[in-house]
Parts: C-alpha cells; structure tokens; sequence
C-alpha cells in the first residue's frame, strides 16, 4: 500500500503516464496528485521529455519517408517526360516521335538493344508474384550447368538478394540499383551457384521489394523473369536433372 | 537447422509482414538512423522467421521486434562502429539538397536525443514509441513488467539532463 506522505517513484509516474496501472494504483496516484504539486511536476516533465523525443522520432520518419518517396519521383522523370508528350496536338507528337524514333533506331547500340529486348520478350514469361504464393521454376539442368540469379534494380535503392539452397546454408550479395525508372540496369546483384550436386535441388530466393525484377539464369539460358509484388518477394526454383 | 525447414511458414510470414513489416522498418530507422539500414534488417527477420520462428504463436510482433533489436547491434558491433553514428554519411545524391538537409538535421536531432542512452534504454523508448504494452518491452529485454517503468523513467530522465547541459554549453559559447 502507497504512503500518501512519501512521493510516487518514476517507474510510477511513467506507468501512470502509460496507463499502465492497475485501477487500484490509479486510484492512488490520483489521491496522490491531490495533495502532491511536486509529484505532478515530475509526471509532467516526464510527458515533456517523451513528447519532445516524440516530435524528433516523427519529424525523422517524416525526413526518410520524403527522401524515398523523392527517389521515386525522380526515377519516374521519364514516365513524366511522356506524359507531357501525350498532351501536346497530334501532329506535333507524331512527328516528333517519328523522328526520334529513326534517329534512335539507327543508332547502333540502340539496336542491339532492341534486338536483345525482343529476345527477352519472345523467350520468356515474366511472372508477378501474389503476397502469400511462391512462384516455382522446374529447370532442367546439366551438371555443367551453374544457376545464376542476377538482381535487376530500379532507381538507387539497395537491399540483400539471398539465395537459400534446401540444403542449409545462404548466399547472399547486396543490391545496388543504377537504374532509372523501368530502364532496368543489374545493379551488382548477381549470384551464381555453379556446383555439380545441384542437380534436384531446390533453391529459395528472398529479393526486397524495391527491386524491380529477379532474372533466373541456368548458365546462359534465361529462365524466367520475377516481380515482386509484396513486401519481400521470394521465388522458389526446382532443378531437375537434364 | 535446415534453411527451408519453415516454408510451411510461408505464408504465415508474407501476413506478418504486411501487417508489421511497415511499423518494424521504421522501428529500425529510428534505431539505426538509416532507411536503407531497416529495409535490410526487416529482410534479414523475414528470413530468421522462415529459419527459427517461434515456437508461440502468443506475441509474434514483440519477437519480431526483439530479433530485428538484436540483429541491429551484430551488424553494428560487426562494423565495429557505434549506433547512431551515422549523421555524417553520404545521403543519396538522388534527392534535393534540401531534403539531405532536413534528414540531416532530423537525424542529427534524433542522435543527440539518444546518444547518451545504452542500447537496452533506446529499444525500450522505441519499443514504448511503437505503443508496446510494458509486458511486452519487458520481455523483449529480458526484465520485469514493473521495471520498464522505472527504466523508462531513468532514460527520460538521461536525456533531459542531457538536453540541459547541451543547452548549457550552447549558452555558455553564446556568451564567450
């Protein structure tokens, strides 16, 4: 039972403040407080220093969340760009595309990149993962083979790609974006499994969801594309032998 | 331990982390200063849950919690560098200078804030920031429901006499 002439200690005070108290010590500290101006003051230089370590935890929550969504924003210059052109008159658009277009189409690098492009979309299917499912790839595999898991980051975003053999064990590297909006550039994220038991075995991949794409490659052959579309996305890949 | 022993887990762990994976990232943010840092540390216990998730299924949020706590002080006693030390480091060349200024400055304010507390007090006013229930801070950080008030009480009381004499230096430059 409290002593009504001795003061509240802190631990006290604090779960006064927390509503943390049983109704019985509520009723206490209430009688307390009554009669106490001393005990108040210290209950509410406690509250002030919690609301000044508040107001600094927003205002920093606020800071990073303005710095990522202004990432985003700047990698979304070119969608932007496109969006303005879809609003000028016709005639202007269409003339002006038709000569970017030919200027860009001869350019040589560029046309290879189309032609690799194409490749990409004729040889593969690109799966987006529902929150709660795992997609799974059945590989065919040669023990000459090595699995390779290339990282395709958009903007400047980092994270961990983790490759998680069901044999124990991780490989992991870190993810660094270059890319730009949807011009999806490998940012560094590449693992690669070359390992002749590998043959029947199955392989987790745990990507966050900053990324834009996860490229599954068994030596050269591209097996398939995956978004992530949750808050960590993951695919499983099952290799069979060949 | 196998490494896909939890994948019955599966979705159990993709609901947890919708419904807590926003809360615990900035849980770590705050605790690390860093963004990037969180993003991280909140995959790395997606994984830890698929590897070794608790066996009750009571209160997953507060063992989510305490993992990504302890996974914040390996990666820094990894690093062999101090939390929170962080305020002078490149800020992503992506955002405008002014934004790197005001993450600056609100990291540079949260520092001083917790600068003078041992990691146990910061998890426990961080924890208490993401309105944990006392019982729940307590087991996080292995201790008694009824301490965490008094710690907490012990914490505030550190920062407020730091801010004090931080605001006592700062007088006394005014005035040299």
């Amino acid at each position: 039972m409290h002593d009504p002439r001795t003061h509240l200690d802190d631990g006290t005070l604090v779960r006064w403040l927390d509503g943390e108290c049983r109704s019985e010590e509520e009723r206490l500290v209430a009688e307390h407080f009554e009669h106490c101006e001393r005990c108040q003051q210290t209950a509410a230089e406690l509250d002030r220093v919690s609301e000044r370590l508040g107001g600094a935890l927003l205002a920093f929550d606020d800071a990073v969340s303005r710095s990522k969504e202004e990432i985003l924003v700047r990698s979304s210059i070119v969608r932007r760009f496109f969006a303005r052109l879809s609003r000028m008159p016709a005639l202007v658009r269409w003339t002006a595309g038709a000569v970017a277009l030919t200027l860009v189409v001869t350019a040589s690098p560029v046309r290879a990149w189309l032609v690799a492009a194409w490749e990409r979309i004729t040889n593969e299917a690109e799966v987006v993962s529902e929150p709660g499912t795992a997609s799974t790839y059945a590989v065919s595999f040669a023990p000459t083979d090595s699995l390779v898991v290339i990282a395709l980051a958009r903007t400047q975003e980092t994270g961990v790609l983790w490759v998680i053999p069901d044999s124990g064990g991780r490989v992991s590297t870190r993810i660094l974006g270059a890319g730009l909006d949807d011009a999806i550039s490998i940012g560094g994220g590449v693992v690669r499994i070359a390992n002749d038991s590998m043959s029947g075995a199955s392989y987790e991949v745990i990507v966050p969801v900053s990324l834009a794409y996860i490229e599954i490659r068994v030596g050269e052959r591209l097996v398939g594309r995956y978004r992530p579309a949750s808050l960590v996305g993951r695919v499983a890949i099952r290799l069979g032998a060949q | 331990m196998g490494a896909m022993a939890g994948r019955s887990d599966l979705p159990k762990a993709d609901a947890l982390f919708d419904e807590f994976g926003g809360s615990l990232a900035r849980y770590v943010a705050r605790l690390t200063g860093d963004g990037d840092e969180a993003d991280d540390v909140v995959q790395e216990v997606y994984l830890r849950f698929l590897e070794r998730s608790p066996a009750n299924d009571a209160n997953l949020r507060a063992w989510l919690f305490t993992v990504a706590t302890n996974l914040v002080r390996d990666r820094a006693r990894e690093r062999h560098r101090e939390l929170l030390q962080r305020q002078d480091e490149q800020l992503p060349s992506t955002t405008r200078a002014e934004t790197r200024v005001e993450l600056a400055d609100a990291r540079r304010e949260l520092t001083a804030l917790l600068a003078p507390l041992g990691q146990r007090d910061r998890t426990i006013l961080l924890m208490r920031s993401e309105g944990f229930p006392h019982r729940e801070i307590a087991e996080a950080v292995g201790t008694t429901t009824r301490s965490v008030g008094t710690m907490i009480a012990r914490a505030l009381r550190t920062i407020r006499k730091h801010i004090a004499g931080t605001r006592r230096r700062e007088e006394h430059d005014d005035h040299a």
